[in-house]
C-alpha cells in the first residue's frame, strides 16, 4: 500500500462519519494478505476464515487504541498474529493427551487437504516448516513468504532484529535440514 | 539417497510458491462477511448500551406514571375550591349563622367561657369531697397527697 493511501485512510479511520468507509477499504486492501499470513500457520482453511474475521473485528473494536502514527498495515498484522497464536495455544492445550500433536494433524491436513495443490517438494517443506517452534514459523513465513523487512517484523512482534535473523537463519537451517533427510 | 536431496542442497533451489487455495469467490465474500459482522457489532454496540440504561430508563417512566397518576387523582377526586375560607369578607358575608357556628364553634364556646365570670370563679366552689371523688377515680394515693 502506498503512503499516501495509508495516510487518506488513516484520516478517514480518525473521522467518526467516514470510519466505516475506511474500514472497508482496508479489509478490501488487506483480507488476502492476512487471510495467507494466517493460514500459513494454522493450515485449515475454515480455522483461518474464523480467525481472519476475528482479527479484523478486534481491529475495528479497538480503532481508538490505535496511535494514528503508526503503520496501519503494522498493526493489522499484529492484531492477527496474537490472534492466531492464541488459537495455537488453545488447540495445543487440546492435544495435550492425545498420542497425537497439533501440528501432525495439520501435517496430516496438508496431504489430504484438497485446497493445497503443491506437489511433493512443497508438502514437505510445508511439513518442515510445521515442525518449527510457532515463533520461529511466524518469523520465517513472514520473512520468507510475505517478503517483510526485518523491521516491520521487529514491529509486529516487538522482537529485536539481530533476533529475529537469527531466529530465521535457524528455522533455514532446520528446514533444508528435514528436506534434505526426508 | 531421498527424491527431495536430488533435487536440491538448499532453500533456494525450492520455488516460491503459494500452494493454499481457497474456494471460488472467497474473498469477495469474506469482506461481505467482516462487513456484515462489524455492522451487527454496530448494533450490539447500541442495544448494550440501552442493556445497560434499561433500568434508570425504566425507573424514571414509573415515576412519571406515578406522578401522573396522583395529579390526576388529586384533580379528578377533590374539588380545587375550598369549603369555606375563613377570612374577613367571608364572615361578613355569611348569612347562614349555623354554618358560621359550626365552624367557629369551639372559638365561640372558648369565648363564653372567658366571658362568664362566674364560670371563671367557679373553681372556689371545689370542694374536700370533690378532690377526694377525683383522686379516687383517677386511683391517686390520698395518703401521700396529705402529706
Amino acid at each position: 500500500m502506498k503512503k499516501n493511501d495509508e495516510k487518506e485512510i488513516i484520516e478517514k479511520l480518525r473521522n467518526l462519519e467516514t470510519r466505516n468507509e475506511a474500514f472497508n477499504e482496508l479489509v478490501n486492501l488487506h483480507s488476502q494478505k492476512l487471510y495467507y499470513h494466517i493460514r500459513r500457520m494454522v493450515i485449515d482453511h475454515d480455522d483461518t476464515n474464523d480467525l481472519v474475521q476475528d482479527s479484523f473485528i478486534k481491529a475495528y473494536t479497538n480503532l481508538d487504541k490505535f496511535r494514528f502514527d503508526a503503520s496501519i498495515y503494522t498493526w493489522l498484522y499484529r492484531i492477527a498474529t496474537n490472534v492466531c497464536l492464541n488459537f495455537l495455544d488453545r488447540k495445543k492445550r487440546m492435544f495435550t493427551f492425545s498420542a497425537l500433536s497439533y501440528e501432525d494433524t495439520l501435517a496430516d491436513k496438508i496431504e489430504s487437504s484438497s485446497y493445497f495443490d503443491g506437489d511433493e517438494l512443497q508438502k514437505t517443506l510445508q511439513k518442515a516448516i510445521l515442525k518449527l517452534p510457532k515463533k520461529q514459523r511466524l518469523v520465517f513465513n513472514m520473512k520468507y513468504y510475505d517478503d517483510l523487512k526485518y523491521s516491520e517484523i521487529s514491529e509486529i512482534l516487538k522482537t529485536s532484529v539481530g533476533a529475529l535473523k537469527a531466529s530465521y537463519h535457524h528455522a533455514v537451517t532446520k528446514i533444508e535440514k528435514y528436506i534434505n533427510e526426508d | 539417497m531421498s527424491y527431495n536431496r536430488l533435487i536440491m542442497k538448499n532453500l533456494n533451489d525450492i520455488k516460491k510458491q503459494n500452494n493454499f487455495k481457497t474456494p471460488d469467490g472467497y474473498f469477495e465474500d469474506l469482506n461481505n462477511k467482516i462487513k456484515e459482522k462489524i455492522e451487527n457489532d454496530n448494533s450490539q454496540k447500541n442495544n448494550s448500551l440501552f442493556q445497560i440504561f434499561k433500568p434508570y430508563i425504566y425507573m424514571a417512566a414509573s415515576l412519571i406514571i406515578l406522578a401522573s397518576g396522583i395529579k390526576f387523582g388529586l384533580h379528578t377526586f377533590v374539588d380545587p375550591k375550598p369549603l369555606l375560607t375563613p377570612n374577613v369578607e367571608t364572615v361578613a358575608n355569611a348569612e347562614n349563622s349555623d354554618l358560621l357556628y359550626e365552624l367557629y364553634a369551639d372559638d365561640i364556646v372558648f369565648y363564653e367561657y372567658l366571658s362568664d365570670p362566674e364560670e371563671l370563679y367557679a373553681y372556689n366552689d371545689i370542694g374536700d369531697e370533690d378532690i377526694e371523688d377525683y383522686l379516687c377515680q383517677y386511683y391517686i394515693e390520698y395518703d401521700l397527697l396529705n402529706e
